[in-house]
């Protein structure tokens, strides 16, 4: 699929004068987005049918992560398929990501951040709601789609979960294999908030004298030894 | 345990990494289409290679990438003896980074081991795979020496912790897409597009130059397209081109002024790759000055004098 971008600047216009000046929000798509739209909504219908919610009961949902993680697996799904198949070079591209919160499936994006949430609508790249959810699943990808659900919807992720490992890019982007192998780890060993934003912390102060991929026995040899740090055993 | 403080270890300087006389003897790559094996050029300009295909085919976001090489490294032993910056029955490792800029992934692999030795010259393969999709724009790589096993000694100050990196020994930028004084041209087929159109979606200079961020599209499927004669340019077609370059790099200066502060583009370098590169080396082609940017007849009327040049 040829993807259609949104550069910031056109994304800034187009908001203000959806969102802000008629106070509206319809779709206006190029028709090969047609399909896509259709399966995305469909994704977001089904994850609240799931959990037993409406689109209103979502600002006050007091386990909003619960339901971010179902929806990211659908959407993740979608973006597996050939048809839509998005890869790392795409999921980079705020302007694609932009274009489709704002164009296609705007009303997601309001239901989820509220109208007027600029950030996870086309302004903080790092904020861009449906690209952190296809890279929470990326980077904490398992050999199956069923396996990565297993782990990010585990009791002891939560929405601080996700912002600290999605937004923990670093300058030179992300070490794929060592995030999935935290995530594996996280799971596994019942790695709770606290512990994982000191595991993340001590993770990127060591890395700038110690390669994960380097070491002896590994990432896994690495992982460990982070926790046992962490923990203090 | 991995120790937590911040340690202090002797490191590679620019001295020693003179003496290793590291040399990128040979790189590589090639892709798969449709089973069959496509070389691809490297042509070295500074510390850059332009990836070309001569098919004109391979494309990082459709096609993959297999890179290999070899590197050389001479006289290591002084990392053990003469610079002191291992025991000597240390195992060091070299190690190849890459960093895929533009795709957010970066990974690092372990290509050869040094011993203290009598013969310290080594020639080290590489290689790395990617898959279509995995890369955009530039792929910059890294080779660097770490320490892969090390004796413990407590009286030792050098470092001893598996995975330490002692230094980078040698880089380059692998540029795929965008190169300096061409742009991308995309064929795109859509029954509701003009004939062409154009891309873009930068927000800052320092972005990737790609076709992601900056491009032209030349639309396939309306009735004009036959006329446009996009594989050459002859007398027949060469007025329309003009035209199309002429608004293409017209906009492109003109939305650039909205973007950011234009005057750094006359004022400061950019490294190759990034739009501001992009931006300062067409701005150069067309001879336009600061003053006559900001002038839109001014500069409407510099480009199409310049491509009257040109072409």
């Amino acid at each position: 699929m040829e993807w259609e971008k949104m550069s910031k600047k056109y994304a800034e216009d187009y908001f203000n004068e959806m969102f802000e000046e008629n106070k509206n929000i319809t779709a206006h798509y190029s028709t090969k987005y047609q399909d896509l739209r259709i399966l995305i909504m469909k994704a977001f219908k089904e994850s609240l049918d799931e959990l037993e919610l409406n689109s209103t009961d979502l600002a006050k949902y007091n386990n909003i992560y619960k339901f971010d993680c179902v929806f990211a697996i659908k959407l993740y799904s979608i973006f597996m398929e050939e048809k839509y198949r998005i890869k790392e070079r795409i999921a980079s591209n705020d302007g694609v990501w932009r274009y489709i919160q704002l164009c296609v499936v705007p009303e997601i994006i309001a239901n989820r951040w509220g109208m007027e949430n600029k950030d996870r609508f086309y302004k903080v790249s790092r904020r861009l709601y449906l690209k952190i959810l296809w890279w929470y699943v990326y980077l904490s990808w398992n050999n199956s789609l069923e396996e990565t659900k297993k782990i990010i919807m585990s009791d002891v992720n939560t929405s601080d979960t996700l912002a600290q490992l999605v937004e923990r890019s670093g300058k030179n982007g992300y070490r794929v294999e060592l995030y999935r192998e935290i995530m594996k780890e996280k799971t596994n060993k019942n790695i709770n908030t606290q512990e994982f934003r000191k595991l993340m912390v001590l993770n990127s102060a060591r890395i700038k004298v110690i390669n994960p991929y380097l070491v002896n026995g590994g990432i896994e040899e690495y992982v460990d030894e982070l926790i046992k740090d962490v923990r203090g055993n | 345990m991995m120790s937590n403080r911040i340690e202090s270890f002797p490191m590679l300087n620019e001295n020693i990494v003179s003496e290793l006389n590291i040399e990128l003897i040979t790189i590589e790559g090639e892709y798969s289409f449709n089973n069959i094996i496509n070389k691809l050029d490297f042509i070295q300009e500074e510390n850059n290679d332009y990836v070309l295909d001569n098919n004109g085919m391979w494309k990082s976001d459709i096609n993959n990438l297999h890179i290999f090489g070899k590197l050389e490294i001479s006289n290591y032993n002084i990392l053990f003896d003469e610079y002191n910056l291992a025991q000597k029955d240390t195992i060091l490792g070299v190690a190849v980074t890459y960093i895929a800029i533009g795709s957010s992934k970066t990974f690092t692999k372990s290509i050869a081991e040094l011993t203290y030795q009598n013969n310290d010259d080594k020639i080290i393969d590489f290689s790395l795979d990617f898959e279509e999709g995995e890369l955009a724009a530039i792929l910059s790589l890294k080779f660097s020496i770490y320490v892969k096993n090390a004796q413990k000694n407590n009286n030792s100050v050098l470092a001893q912790t598996t995975g330490t990196m002692l230094g980078e020994i040698y880089n380059c930028n692998l540029v795929l897409e965008g190169q300096g004084s061409e742009f991308p041209i995309v064929i795109i087929e859509s029954l509701e597009s003009p004939l062409w159109d154009m891309e873009i979606n930068f927000e800052s200079f320092d972005d990737i130059f790609s076709k992601d961020t900056i491009c032209l599209k030349i639309n396939k499927a309306h009735k004009q397209f036959t006329k446009l004669g996009v594989d050459k340019i002859s007398s027949n077609n060469i007025l329309i081109w003009k035209e199309i370059l002429a608004s293409f790099f017209e906009n492109t200066f003109l939305v650039a002024q909205q973007i950011e502060d234009i005057d750094i583009i006359y004022n400061e370098q950019f490294q190759e790759g990034t739009i501001g590169g992009f931006l300062k080396f067409m701005l150069m082609t067309f001879n336009i000055s600061q003053k006559d940017l900001k002038n839109p007849t001014k500069l409407s009327i510099q480009i199409r004098k310049e491509l009257d040049q040109l072409l």
